[in-house]
């Protein structure tokens, strides 16, 4: 017999619990970085005429941290774009780090290198350049939520400090998507943080997509010959109950004529038609949609 | 219950006058476009028949001929006569397109 004296546990370091912090499903986390994957794909597609040829902005990393913790140092020159989404208490900003506003007036001037006046004050072009960026970046970000259903980007200021605005508590959890450029793991980053109450926004997970796989494939075959009854119907009219019931072999009707006849099955038009009866045989002519 | 009863012949139905019922594949039914043709003959010798119905369901059958330039029913059956359940056959013609 081996005896064995326990070992003492590696203790890992105590946290202070936070009462206050909102709690996250993991459906809704994963719905949050889909939706912002999304933007960062947006974005490296709107801002084309910011970035060099090829190159891409990327989601980094996405948080859950306290507005005192979060506030941005980005350098003097940074770009923030104070929002609220409209009709929810949600409020939030957009910031875009100096490094990476420089990095925009670059390309956008066609330079491929930092210009020389880097410490100097901005001139007019260069200052209207980052934030025409800065409102690209801000109006992908509208495109994305908009589209998610979380509301409409309003009420927007631009600032340049975020401890002015006034709109956050030191205290208030928000949601930190952290973007950066492909590559790039320096300065060259924007970072979009919302208030908690997105996560009651979202409402679902990232939209399923349908893999193809050979099962797949047989059953959208299948689906495609599935046979559908469809009635040629000639027109209709009302009748009295007692008419039909009173209806004999040999009694005649006067039809309609087919021209405004239609398709239908199990009680579903489908397409407005004309109808031309010749002998044995018909012809239907397909009109378009009909007027429901 | 006589004043319920003619009250309920008196009634008004719309009546649909189904005068062919085609057996398509979903795919061809979706790929059917504005200006499309599509022709119709029985699978069986005798004609077209037309259905009266009512909501779906039968409640009697004419032959169709034309008279006049107008269209003209003969009910042939009032009863559920599966012989006369049939589904025509169909095929579909694009329009010519216009030269030039």
């Amino acid at each position: 017999m081996i005896a064995t004296t326990p070992r003492p546990r590696e203790s890992a370091p105590s946290e202070k619990y936070e009462l206050w912090r909102p709690t996250i499903t993991r459906q809704k986390r994963a719905a949050l970085e889909h939706l912002h994957l999304e933007v960062a794909k947006v974005w490296s597609h709107s801002l084309t005429g910011y970035l060099p040829k090829g190159v891409t902005i990327e989601l980094d990393k996405l948080a859950f941290e306290r507005f005192s913790a979060t506030v941005p140092n980005l350098g003097p020159k940074c770009q923030i774009a104070v929002f609220s989404l409209e009709q929810t208490q949600v409020n939030g900003f957009l910031a875009t780090s100096e490094a990476l506003a420089k990095y925009f007036v670059t390309s956008r001037l066609g330079l491929s290198q930092p210009t020389a006046s880097d410490e100097a004050e901005w001139t007019k072009i260069e200052t209207a350049i980052a934030r025409a960026a800065s409102r690209s970046l801000l109006g992908g970000l509208a495109e994305v939520y908009a589209k998610a259903r979380l509301g409409k980007i309003g009420a927007v200021r631009e600032c340049h400090d975020l401890n002015d605005s006034f709109q956050f508590d030191p205290d208030e959890f928000q949601i930190v998507a952290r973007f950066k450029v492909a590559g790039d793991n320096g300065e060259l980053r924007v970072l979009a943080a919302l208030g908690s109450g997105l996560i009651n926004l979202v409402r679902q997970g990232p939209r399923p997509t349908l893999r193809k796989n050979r099962n797949s494939q047989v059953i959208a075959d299948v689906g495609r010959q599935l046979p559908i009854d469809v009635d040629v119907v000639l027109g209709s009219w009302d009748a009295p109950l007692i008419e039909l019931t009173n209806i004999r072999p040999g009694d005649q009707i006067l039809l309609p004529e087919g021209e405004d006849a239609w398709l239908v099955t199990r009680g579903v038009r489908l397409r407005a038609a004309k109808i031309q009866v010749a002998g044995n045989r018909a012809t239907v002519e397909v009109k378009g949609r009909l007027d429901r | 219950m006589r004043a319920h009863a003619g009250s309920l012949t008196s009634a008004n139905v719309r009546v649909d006058a189904v005068i062919s019922r085609l057996r398509m594949p979903a795919e061809s039914l979706a790929a059917v476009q504005l200006g499309d043709l599509i022709d119709i003959e029985p699978e069986v010798s005798g004609g077209l028949v037309l259905q009266l119905s009512i909501n779906g369901t039968t409640v009697a059958w004419a032959s169709v001929r034309e008279a006049d330039g107008r269209l003209v029913g003969t009910i042939i059956d009032r009863n559920a006569n599966p012989k006369l359940q049939r589904v025509d056959q169909w095929k579909v013609r694009k329009p010519p397109r216009p030269r030039g």
